[in-house]
């Protein structure tokens, strides 16, 4: 658009006429003209050809120069609502992963109140773990056994130490089933009949 | 050529005002651009962004393994805008689910309804919110519905699509275990101020900083691109964390409560402390408070009762009078002393022992396994106050723990020359002082460790949010006697457990066990005197006596149905078993011959 004002400036004074049309007509009538004329008046020196070229058509470089316009203020529009849709994207997204995020601490705590000590030794209880009270060990050196291979297996206690957090946590009942802790009447209850219950000591392999 | 002046003249003035234009707006430019950019900044974005607070999160405690003892947790609270409830005759559209299109008309009180089968409220509890909230502020706009639903009562109220209902988030504490370690990990009251135990001592370390950004945001409330500003990064708080062993800790918990449940006993503690390391594995108490639910616990019995309060110890502490003796050359084990039943050395003072004998021909070992108050007090006479003074407080006695807890009682010592001569006489058998029973585990822990104290450790140290650590001191490692007097002190509680009557209750096959059973009279408050046939029954115990790894106390108090010594007792094996199964101890070698007892 800057390029084009100087130009038609310049040829309005030149060809006496405002008319591009006009301009372009009289060009080749003057130009035969020339040499055979013997002498030499001043007059004003014509327009290069080729800045004659470019002034032939303002109409098309303002129809130009605005189109130009239109294009990058579409263009900009475009990218602003690329943008602000993306913002809206990013902030869709921002809310799914805040989502996601809390489910997660979730169930990461859910697994924390579960794999409470409470919780297991309810659950064992549930089922009729028992527990060997004190494991022998076997002395890899020399193959020596410490400690008596006899031992009693101890007597499951109900739990004794409250954990409130677990009252919305599932339980396993005798059939191993999960059910909610309330349906079965308290976990404590339920730790002291569990369905089978392994009596004396502990069952040893015999190998040899 | 007059025309052509004209345009020069033209061109000349339309130049200048183009010159002038661009000048002015060069230096206005250059104000807002440079000048006073700041100021105007400040004001633009006053008007349309929103400083929004980034919460820090509070950092977690954990057990020595990592295993968390304290999380932070995520609620969130239900929120109304009471003015709107009432809006188009509290009527609102809601897109009809079942048909898939088109909408439903809900009532207000309908609403209620739904809302209340969630977070447990009647319609007419939420009723009356609104109404008071609108007869106090007719345009009121803000209500709490019920705060802290958990997330999945939070997804079911949004999909109720309640124009007028709003949530917000805030951060609680979890426990995840409940009782367990209670008592130390300590709790928040209201609005997240921490009250008790770890969560009070360590706070600083737990809370992080909170953050702040600012954006612009449109009239739908999404960010404009580009305008996040954040201002302060949220630092999160730092993990601190414990020498406690999260499954021992159960176990000692479930020892000492059966043990006091089954004594019908005022209270028990049972404390296990790492011999090499003076770190505290398991404090257990009767009774702990479940910090997630504290008002469900008895008041008397929330704090860490093991480092705040202490108790005549008794028997337990004849080993310092004991160590004392053989440390500065005075006795050895085979030391012999015929001693009566009962003494009264000096006009006006007088002790006994707990049974009736006739005049024994006891050794010190035998004075000790017979728990004699009238030998150890005639023995411990040879040597001067201020000697037993020194050394009760070389083994921690009257001493104040650092362990990591936010109030550690030192017990009470008084000076030797505030003693009167009973006193005198009875510091000797650990009466007319006292000791929490962290104290007591630090006597035995430096028998157990070669005559060298190392002060008890709960509280590691804390790790912030970048990964720096800081390690919690808890004092310097001291010699209260050597090595020689350690050594022979041990075979002496050994003997005292293969001797004493409780030796079928104690046993656990394979393992060799040193301690001293204790049964300490207690100052009634109210009468300020000694209470007549109720005791604390303690029993500090040393294992595998051979290669000493552990240190574990008991004491159960007052026990009115059943023999406290015996709880006592128990208990420790209970928690001495476990022990060994957690960290995974190898029986003992060797075999132990006895002291002689008497001569």
């Amino acid at each position: 658009m800057n390029s084009t004002v100087p130009i038609r400036f310049d040829t309005a004074p030149a060809g006496g006429d405002l008319a591009g049309g006009a301009l372009r007509t009289s060009a080749p009538a003057t130009a035969p003209a020339r040499p055979g004329t013997g002498e030499r008046h001043l007059r004003i020196a014509e327009a290069p050809q080729s800045a004659r070229r470019r002034a032939a058509s303002p109409l098309i470089g303002g129809l130009v120069a605005v189109g130009v316009i239109l294009v990058i203020l579409a263009t900009q529009l475009g990218l602003s609502i690329a943008i602000s849709q993306g913002a809206y994207e990013a902030r869709a997204l921002e809310i799914e992963q805040r989502d996601l995020s809390r489910v997660e601490r979730v169930l990461s705590q859910n697994v924390d109140k579960l794999s409470s000590p409470q919780n297991l030794a309810e659950n064992a209880a549930a089922l009729g773990m028992v527990q060997n009270a004190r494991p022998a060990t076997l002395r890899l050196s020399d193959g020596a056994v410490l400690g008596a291979l006899d031992s009693p297996t101890s007597e499951v206690r109900g739990n004794l130490v409250p954990n409130s957090t677990l009252e919305s946590m599932p339980v396993v009942d005798a059939e191993g089933l999960l059910v909610p802790r309330d349906a079965v009447g308290g976990a404590q209850e339920q730790s002291m009949e569990p369905p089978v219950r392994w009596k004396g000591k502990l069952p040893a392999p015999e190998t040899r | 050529m007059r025309p052509l002046r004209t345009a020069a003249l033209r061109r000349t003035i339309a130049l200048a005002i183009v010159v002038i234009a661009a000048l002015i707006f060069l230096v206005r430019l250059v104000d807002v651009q440079m000048v006073s950019a700041a100021a105007l900044n400040e004001d633009a974005r006053d008007k349309r962004a929103v400083p929004v607070k980034i919460s820090s999160v509070r950092g977690d405690i954990v057990d020595r393994n990592g295993e968390v003892l304290a999380t932070t947790d995520e609620r969130y609270d239900v929120q109304l805008s009471p003015k709107n409830t009432t809006l188009n005759g509290g009527k609102f559209p809601r897109p009809d689910f079942e048909r898939g299109i088109g909408t439903v008309t809900v009532t207000a009180k309908e609403a209620f309804a739904e809302i209340g089968a969630l977070t447990g409220q009647s319609a007419e509890e939420i009723q009356k919110i609104v109404d008071d909230a609108l007869a106090e502020n007719p345009k009121s706009d803000f209500a709490y519905v019920k705060r802290g639903v958990d997330l999945p009562t939070l997804n079911k109220l949004k999909k109720l699509q309640i124009p007028w209902l709003t949530f917000d988030q805030h951060h609680t504490r979890d426990y995840p275990n409940g009782a367990v370690a209670g008592n130390l990990i300590g709790f928040n009251g209201f609005e997240g101020v921490p009250l008790s135990g770890v969560e009070l001592s360590q706070n600083e370390c737990l809370t992080g900083v909170d953050g702040q950004e600012t954006y612009e945001r449109g009239a739908d409330g999404v960010a404009l691109p580009g305008s996040v500003v954040v201002t302060e990064k949220a630092v999160d708080g730092g993990t601190v964390d414990l020498s406690i062993d999260l499954d021992l800790q159960w176990e000692a918990q479930q020892a000492i409560n059966a043990q006091v449940q089954r004594t019908a006993s005022a209270w028990g503690m049972l404390v296990v402390m790492d011999v090499k390391t003076g770190e505290l594995v398991a404090v257990a108490e009767d009774g702990s408070v479940d910090p997630n639910d504290v008002d469900a616990s008895d008041p008397a019995k929330r704090e860490a009762r093991s480092f705040t309060s202490p108790f005549e110890p008794g028997s337990t502490f004849k080993t310092i009078t004991a160590s004392a003796l053989i440390d500065q050359g005075v006795a050895t084990p085979a030391t012999r002393n015929l001693t009566p039943d009962y003494l009264e050395p000096e006009p006006g003072v007088r002790f006994g022992d707990s049974f009736r004998h006739e005049p024994k021909q006891w050794t010190l070992t035998g004075i000790l396994t017979q728990s004699s108050n009238v030998g150890t007090a005639t023995l411990g006479n040879l040597l001067p106050a201020e000697t037993r003074y020194d050394y009760l407080q070389r083994f921690g006695v009257g001493v104040g723990t650092h362990a990591g807890m936010p109030v550690e009682d030192s017990g009470l010592l008084y000076p030797p020359d505030e003693w009167d001569r009973q006193t005198s006489y009875n510091t000797s058998f650990g009466q007319a002082l006292s000791a929490t029973i962290v104290q007591t585990a630090g006597v035995y822990q430096t028998i157990a460790n070669g005559g060298v104290r190392i002060p008890p450790g709960l509280v590691r140290g804390c790790t912030d949010a970048a990964g720096k650590r800081t390690e919690l001191d808890h004092g310097e490692p001291q010699r209260a006697v050597s090595e020689e007097t350690s050594d022979q002190v041990m075979q002496m509680l050994e003997t005292v457990v293969t001797q004493g009557w409780y030796k079928n209750i104690i046993d656990i096959p394979g393992y060799r066990i040193a301690g001293k059973t204790g049964t300490a009279e207690q100052v009634d408050p109210e009468t300020g005197r000694y209470r007549s046939g109720s005791y604390v029954n303690s029993f500090a115990g040393i294992f595998p006596a051979d290669d000493p790894r552990y240190v574990a106390v008991a004491s159960i108090a007052f026990p009115t149905a059943g023999d406290g010594g015996t709880a006592a007792v128990t208990a420790f094996r209970e928690v001495a078993e476990a022990t060994i199964r957690t960290f995974r101890i190898p029986p003992s070698t060797g075999t132990f011959e006895p002291l002689p007892t008497e001569y």
